[in-house]
């Protein structure tokens, strides 16, 4: 573990994200917390975050990796559970399961090579590494605890879970598989697309930034799959700065009018443009426009890719691409465009200091503005912001055809679609049913009351000890 | 000469105690320990004896082909040194809560000692056996101890099974003295190789089935929940956190002296039965109400992860297995004082109803919570780098089902313990009832137990520090080589 | 008809057979020994010249394994404090008065005569088959008698629980005692005739340095134990007696 690994090459993009991030989280926290002793506790465990993310970012070898990664993982918990303890749990256990999957890896790579060091993982053990961070990134099905908890934390806590805590997935992926592997292209190809598309449809919406959120990281999945691990960090840098601020300024919305659902909040922007500002702001810089920074990086990891990729590779990134101008203004558009008067005005319920509130939004547009109208400042990552055409124009088309049409599908509003959106592989965690459910029926079976059972169990195992031994 | 006062000692004071009753009738709390004391400090005089200079005693003169003998090394030493601290811990809280009183009690305790310390030195396989009697006869009873329907029929449970497992363990003595005709282990692990393959089937099933039933693993585990629920708080945190690690070291004595060479199947039934006690042990304590019963079964999987350990046959997974020895001694001990205290205060063992205890003892959840946190393994605890370690010699064996077993239950124990973290916590009864209600019970407070469970609690806390300095690891891998090194050990008992 | 335990047994016959036959096959397996070998062979030869008992098992058990012997007196201690610990709340019973003058009489004369036997088994442990295990019993049985036959106060008034106690606590703190004392001699816990105890002549009584004493020892403990084992049970049994039937038994 040393310091200087902080600053060293594709630490650097991370580094940077996580000190605008914890700065603006941080002041977001004064205003969002009410109560005193919240807002102390939020800054001690901003505090233990930030430790544990510069241990990530400056530990040499991969135990250390986990140990800090654990420490992270609590502090986040601990904020979670502040607002939704539930959700707080489905995190805290899916991050430990990742924990104790890398570190059944490094074990693994430890006795195959020696060394604890971080660096490419051989053969055997890649697919602990890929569960791992897969679930650490949210990768298609590993994904159950990311909208529960991106969702229903406190947006400061969103902002530094989206920010920061999945991109460590990100970031363990670029250390462990350094060279071109072509399953990270497939899984972050369908995760970028399925992500995109899972968007759509809630109302609810933190919710949609959450599958926003995975639908990029697919983007740098992809990336990383290709072999350029700068792209994805970069890529990361990016992304953290624009989620953060627009989970910090749906928090801003959901404390100004006291909801979270788009139908309720039709036509707020008329009513209170202040309030939406920064929201439609971030989510301007977020949708991919031609110009602005995720229009480069998209551009980059779907060139990246290169031209041994199967068609459909490039072709659902750019529909993810696409989709996701779609699924930002199905949740922008209607603050403007909806009358409300049906409804009654949305209560208004403020925060702390408002200034807090606008400091911390301004840091962060300021930085995504920088970084959209200077793509130089992406170069001292080390990324070919160039024009490169991503694909051919015809399949470009196709694809934003195909995504507007989705998009398009949506606006409609499918008949029984909830409010959370599509339904998910939830049900994987919860206790009253599901795989959790049957492996505790099982379980009971195990402890029956009668002693002439018990030693007649003792006198089968007793067999099969003689058999095997 | 120190191995044998390591014995004699607590069994002397054992003897004395009806003597001392016949002249008063409750005992002065400073007299027991006083005697507490002065065994402690033989057991751990032979524990440092054994650390710096593995040392060898001949009882009686006679050589060790046909007396017995006393072996300290390295293994025997760290695991007196666990018996040590947690049988100390015990005693103090079995004197805060009872004083004097119950002499009968204390006499068993101080049998329980000396025999325990017996098992960890003798180098006699039938010497095993007697010591393993008198410690078997003695646990029952400090189960039964508190007479409570639920306790008798735990011991009665107990009893059952551990003279079943008693005398699987005898008759496997048996058949290797008709094999070979000796019961010293050091020659006996020379003279099993020697041994048909069809006897020394028998021979391992008869000890390895006897043994597991002592320690309480999975297939065979149902006195425990039992046994560690029904009890006193103090005999509960001495059941899970000292006996049956002595039990382990047993295991590991008898199947590293034995069967490294000659029947190596045996490690890998070990390493399945470590597997499945585990996942059993996590998946039972996921479906208690009962906070003891809770802690017991969670017993079952710490004992499952230290056999895992032990089933690498190698000494990083030796030294592993030691270190979380020592920790789940640390960590369950804490925990069942912790839970003991708080469920005698609120009167009920349920974890539902242990509700507003952050409100009215704020140190003992503080201590239950760092103590949670060490068993699920949360870093920097030491929970974490022990498990580590297991994992890294599992899959240094080549064995990668243990180490994921491990790491779903970490997951597991983790939903369990947040439960119980989360009841107390949460606001009480007391919270919304009127105040004119009758205020619970007056305790006296336990201020002996809350200190051992905080010190229990930064112990933890020091050693997952510890355990990354290289001087440390050094430490415990030296344990490791010594338990796996057969040839150092024959030839420290017979001189050669 | 119920046929699961009835199966639940079939299936354990069958798991007992098989495990019957893999004993068996263990036992099969090894070679036949023509001639008593390793430390058998040892004791068998030198046993009397090295610890100056004739009694070869005696000198195994009191000289050679000590120790065993020790844990073995040991345990019967532990089960002493155990059963009287479980049986300690019952404070006040009302004792049976016995069985007939014949049975009394008879006994009368008999226990006597059971206390010489238990003493010279006890005493002639080295020299003769016996001990101090077999001799305590014999002593056991006679309190048990006297419990019987003349009811459990009586009984315990001729050998009251806190003699046994202490006759128990005794003879182990005696068996502890000689071996600190072999420990003081710098020749290990237990050691007999090479911590200076004196041999005597083969086969007088006064011989084999400690394996009288340890005899004697022993045989208090077992003696004092094994009835106050009895007598802790014969006293539960009297007051559920008492309750069940309203009386003591005639």
């Amino acid at each position: 573990m040393s310091l200087s690994n902080l600053f060293d090459g594709i630490n650097a993009p991370f580094l940077a994200a996580g000190l605008v991030l914890y700065i603006s989280a941080v002041i977001s926290g004064e205003w969002y917390f009410k109560a005193p002793g919240e807002r102390v506790r939020f800054r001690v465990l901003v505090a233990a975050a930030s430790a544990g993310s510069i241990g990530i970012l400056s530990s040499g070898n991969w135990l250390l990796f986990v140990f800090f990664l654990e420490i992270l993982t609590l502090s986040l918990w601990s904020m979670i559970s502040m607002k939704e303890p539930r959700a707080a749990l489905v995190y805290l256990l899916s991050q430990l399961a990742a924990a104790g999957l890398i570190l059944v890896g490094t074990a693994g790579v430890y006795a195959h090579t020696g060394s604890l060091a971080i660096g490419p993982v051989p053969e055997p053990w890649r697919v602990f590494f890929m569960a791992g961070f897969g679930i650490k990134a949210a990768f298609p099905l590993l994904h159950f605890w990311l909208p529960e908890a991106h969702g229903k934390a406190p947006s400061p806590a969103s902002a530094l879970l989206s920010g920061f805590a999945v991109k460590t997935g990100i970031l363990g992926l670029i250390r462990a598989f350094p060279e071109p592997f072509a399953p990270l292209v497939l899984i972050g190809t369908v995760m970028a697309f399925f992500g995109a598309f899972m968007a759509v449809f809630p109302r609810d919406i933190k919710r949609v930034l959450a599958y926003s959120t995975m639908s990029h990281l697919g983007f740098m999945t992809a990336a990383v799959g290709a072999g350029s691990g700068e792209i994805a960090a970069a890529y990361a840098f990016s992304h953290a700065m624009i989620k953060g601020n627009l989970f910090i300024s749906a928090g801003i919305v959901e404390k100004t009018f006291g909801t979270r659902d788009i139908f309720a909040l039709r036509g707020s922007g008329r009513l209170h443009f202040a309030a939406v500002a920064a929201l439609t702001a971030g989510a301007f810089f977020a949708a991919g426009l031609p110009g602005t920074a995720s229009y480069l990086l998209k551009n980059s990891v779907i060139s990246s890719l290169g031209h041994t990729a199967p068609w459909w590779q490039p072709f659902m990134l750019t529909a993810a691409g696409m989709m996701a101008a779609g699924y930002l203004l199905n949740i922008t558009a209607p603050l403007f465009f909806r009358d409300n008067s049906k409804n009654g005005t949305p209560k208004h319920e403020e925060g702390g200091n408002i200034i807090f509130a606008v400091l911390s939004v301004t840091i962060l547009l300021l930085v995504i503005a920088a970084d959209s109208f200077f793509p130089s400042i992406l170069h001292a990552f080390r990324v070919d912001t160039g024009f490169t055409p991503a694909s051919d124009k015809l399949e470009a088309f196709i694809a934003s055809a195909a995504a507007g049409l989705i998009i398009l599908l949506a606006r409609l509003r499918l008949k029984g679609i909830p409010e959370q959106g599509l339904p998910d592989i939830k049900i994987c965690l919860s206790m009253d049913e599901g795989p959790l459910y049957a492996f505790n029926r099982v379980s009971g079976c195990c402890h029956p009351g009668r002693l002439n059972t018990f030693v007649f169990v003792a006198l089968v195992f007793l067999v099969l000890l003689m058999l095997t031994l | 000469m120190t191995l044998v006062l390591a014995i004699v000692v607590p069994l002397v004071a054992a003897f004395l105690i009806p003597v001392f009753h016949l002249a008063r009738k409750t005992l002065p709390v400073s007299l027991i320990g006083i005697m507490g004391l002065i065994s402690l400090s033989a057991s751990m005089a032979a524990a440092y004896a054994g650390w710096f200079s593995p040392e060898v005693s001949l009882l009686g003169g006679w050589a060790p082909e046909i007396g017995i003998v006393l072996v300290a090394d390295r293994l025997s030493s760290a695991f007196l040194l666990i018996t040590g601290i947690g049988s100390g811990a015990a005693l103090a809280c079995a004197l805060e809560k009872f004083g004097g009183g119950p002499w009968r009690f204390y006499a068993i305790f101080f049998l329980l000692l000396g025999s325990m310390n017996g098992i960890l030195l003798t180098g006699d396989l039938f010497n095993l056996f007697v010591f393993y009697e008198i410690f078997s006869v003695a646990a029952y009873l400090l189960v039964a101890f508190s007479m409570s329907w639920q306790a008798l029929e735990a011991g009665l449970k107990y009893l059952v099974l551990g003279t079943i497992g008693a005398l699987f363990i005898l008759l496997g003595t048996a058949f290797t003295f008709m094999a070979t005709g000796i019961l010293n282990m050091a020659l006996l692990s020379e003279a099993l190789v020697s041994v048909p393959r069809e006897t020394l089937t028998a021979i391992s099933a008869c000890l390895v089935l006897g043994l597991t039933i002592k320690t309480g693993a999975f297939p065979v585990h149902f006195w425990l929940p039992d046994a560690h629920s029904s009890a006193q708080t103090a005999v509960s945190a001495l059941l899970s956190g000292v006996l049956v690690k002595v039990s382990i070291y047993a295991l590991m004595r008898v199947c590293f002296l034995f069967f490294l060479e000659t029947n190596g199947t045996v490690f890998l039934a070990i390493t399945v039965i470590g597997s499945l006690s585990a996942l059993g042990g996590h998946l039972m304590a996921l479906r208690q109400d009962d906070i003891k019963r809770l802690l017991a079964y969670s017993t079952v999987a710490q004992i499952g992860y230290i056999l895992i350990g032990v089933g690498c046959a190698s000494a990083a997974g030796a030294a592993a297995a030691v270190f979380h020895s020592f920790n789940h001694m640390l960590m369950k001990m804490g925990l069942f004082i912790a839970a003991g205290n708080v469920s005698d205060e609120k009167g009920t063992r349920e974890i539902c109803k242990l509700t507003g205890l952050w409100k009215e003892k704020p140190f003992w959840v503080l201590g239950f919570t760092v103590l949670s946190a060490a068993i699920v393994g949360i870093p920097p605890l030491n929970g974490f780098m022990s498990k580590w370690f297991i994992i890294l010699s599992s899959a240094g064996a080549g064995t990668v089902i243990p180490a994921l077993v491990i790491a779903a239950g970490t997951v597991i124990s983790a939903a369990y313990y947040l439960r119980v973290l989360s009841a107390f916590v949460s606001p009480g009864e007391s919270d919304q009832e009127d105040p004119f209600k009758s205020s619970p019970r007056k305790v006296r407070s336990k201020i002996v137990s809350l200190t051992i469970v905080g010190s229990f609690a930064m112990f933890c806390l020091a050693l997952g520090i510890m355990a990354f300095s290289p001087f440390s690891r050094e430490y415990f891998s030296s344990i490791g080589r010594t338990a796996v090194d057969v040839g150092a050990y024959v030839g420290l008992v017979t001189g050669r | 008809m119920n046929i699961r335990p009835f199966l639940f047994r079939i299936t354990a016959l069958f798991l007992c057979a098989f495990l019957g036959v893999m004993l068996f096959r263990g036992i099969a397996a090894m070679p036949p020994k023509e001639s008593v070998t390793g430390p058998a062979a040892h004791y068998l030869e030198r046993a009397s010249r090295e610890t100056g008992a004739r009694n070869v098992v005696g000198a195994i058990l009191f000289d050679y394994r000590a120790f065993d012997t020790l844990g073995e007196s040991t345990v019967i201690f532990t089960a002493v404090c155990g059963i009287s610990m479980l049986f300690s709340r019952r404070k006040f019973h009302r004792s049976s008065s016995g069985l007939s003058f014949i049975a009394k009489r008879g006994i009368g004369i008999m226990a006597p005569f059971l206390i010489m036997y238990a003493t010279v088994i006890i005493l002639f442990g080295h020299i003769s088959p016996g001990g101090g295990f077999q001799g305590g019993t014999i002593f056991a049985t006679v309190t048990v008698l006297l419990c019987v036959v003349f009811g459990s106060s009586f009984e315990s008034s001729y050998f009251p629980p806190k003699t046994k106690e202490s006759l128990e606590s005794g003879g182990a703190l005696l068996f502890c005692g000689i071996g600190l004392v072999g420990l003081a001699a710098g020749t290990g816990f237990l050691s007999n005739l090479s911590a200076g105890f004196p041999a005597g002549r083969e086969g007088s009584l006064l011989s084999a340095g400690t394996i009288p004493l340890l005899n004697i020892a022993v045989g208090m403990k077992v003696g004092a134990g094994l009835s106050a084992i009895f007598y802790s049970m014969i006293k539960m049994l009297d007051t559920t007696n008492d309750y069940r039937e309203g009386g003591p038994i005639r």
